[in-house]
């Protein structure tokens, strides 16, 4: 059972391993891609703040009851 | 249709642009010459009038409009050749006899270039780079750089609208910080609501978009950036013994790229002064650009052509900076060969670990 538990975990961590791999082997043949940002022609102490305002609006508090020792127990 | 061919004065070899030493020198006898002395030999050349020569008494069938339509004819001084190209062509080299050739008329009527960026690297520094480009790539084909002879090597000068701006911006987000604790019964979870205000501007400078439909948009944009302080003002001679074209896309029909850039960078801009929060979304993004302007120029491409399994490959290589850029194809057994290797490994080490963690 522990055995095959491991097996099914190393499989699952291998799968994706190997996926993540492979597709940065697969990126490196890909060197053409669409210029959506222009970062890099931003000029030189160029950009101005003019304003910065962080403003509070509210709160909220969600609480969630914990399992009690004696539900566990029952379980 | 008016050609324009510089000539070595010392031994009349058709000169050319050579790029390493930045000026343009004959091939045959390797006499220099300066810049500055062949812009006032373009303006000399500008106030030539074109020559007519009209043959008469033969009705033949005359070209009809769409039978022209982007379309140009020009006669090779050197050999006599007549060769038929795209009217966006601006220079190129005369097949027959390979002189190097400025096609004046294409240019004429047109906006002049307001400044060119010269090639600084040559045709062998651009068969390098590609040979240097399929290094390193464990899924290219082992056939396809051992195999592989590119079709064509071709220097363009390929027009570009510069576009310069300024932004302003007004930006809203809705933040979030979130805090947990517990006690003995519950567990908290508090979220902080906020309003983030960022006002400012910011400035763009030499935003290139490629103007030719030719070329294609997204080779042209990977193969980015220049360095446009060592821009040079617009001499035709540069254009000698490389292809060149003349723009096609307006600057209106541009513009929409360029937009797109400064806005995308202008909203990451902000973004980043908005920090200490757990979550950030953007409510209202309001950009307005400022004193906009544009230039057009004329940036210097190597592009290669390469056939392989019948798909055509096209790279291209930054004549100035030397980046390198072309899709590769990608071998499928080499893929899951690699897939294999890694998923063995990484299964041995996890199992052990998993082994191992869940004996203790």
């Amino acid at each position: 059972m522990l055995i095959a538990e491991c097996i099914g975990i190393a499989i699952v961590i291998a799968l994706i391993i190997a996926f993540i791999g492979t597709s940065s082997l697969r990126s490196e043949l890909q060197s053409v891609r669409t210029a959506t940002e222009a970062n890099i022609y931003i000029k030189d102490g160029s950009f101005n703040l003019t304003k910065q305002d962080d403003i509070y609006v509210c709160k909220k508090v969600d609480k969630t009851a914990k399992p009690k020792p004696q539900q566990q127990a029952q379980r | 249709m008016a050609l324009q061919e510089y000539r070595c004065p010392c031994c009349g070899g058709s000169i050319e642009f050579n790029s390493s030493i930045g000026k343009m020198k004959c091939p045959f006898c390797d006499t220099e010459f300066e810049m500055d002395a062949l812009k006032e030999l373009d303006q000399a050349l500008e106030a030539e009038e074109p020559e007519s020569m009209k043959w008469e008494g033969y009705e033949g069938q005359s070209w009809g409009g769409e039978d022209m339509a982007g379309m140009a004819n020009y006669h090779c001084k050197s050999c006599g050749a007549e060769i038929i190209t795209a009217e966006t062509t601006g220079a190129s080299a005369c097949p027959f006899c390979g002189n190097p050739v400025v096609m004046m008329q294409n240019f004429a009527g047109q906006l002049k270039p307001d400044f060119i960026i010269p090639f600084k690297l040559d045709k062998n520094a651009a068969k390098a780079a590609m040979t240097k480009h399929f290094q390193g790539k464990k899924l290219l084909p082992s056939a396809f750089s051992s195999e592989n002879h590119i079709d064509e090597v071709n220097g363009v000068y390929v027009p570009f609208w510069l576009f310069n701006s300024g932004a302003d911006a007004d930006m809203r987000y809705k933040a979030t910080k979130v805090r947990r604790w517990s006690d003995n019964d519950y567990e908290y979870k508090e979220t902080k609501y906020y309003t983030v205000v960022r006002s400012g501007s910011l400035v763009y400078e030499n935003i290139p978009v490629d103007a030719s439909k030719k070329m294609d948009d997204d080779l042209m944009d990977s193969l980015e950036p220049f360095k446009f302080d060592e821009q040079k003002e617009f001499l035709t001679a540069y254009l000698s013994g490389y292809l060149a074209d003349k723009y096609d896309v307006s600057a209106e029909e541009s513009v929409e790229r360029a937009n797109l850039r400064i806005k995308n960078s202008t909203a990451q801009q902000f973004m980043s002064t908005v920090k200490g929060y757990d979550s950030v979304q953007t409510e209202n993004a309001n950009i307005r650009l400022k004193d906009g302007s544009y230039k057009y120029v004329l940036l210097p491409m190597w592009i290669l052509n390469t056939n392989w399994n019948g798909q055509k490959f096209v790279f291209g290589m930054n004549g100035q900076t030397g980046k390198f850029v072309g899709n590769l194809p990608m071998d499928k057994g080499k893929y899951w060969k690699y897939f294999f290797i890694y998923f063995f490994i990484s299964f041995v080490i996890a199992f052990i670990g998993a082994y191992l963690l869940l004996m203790e």
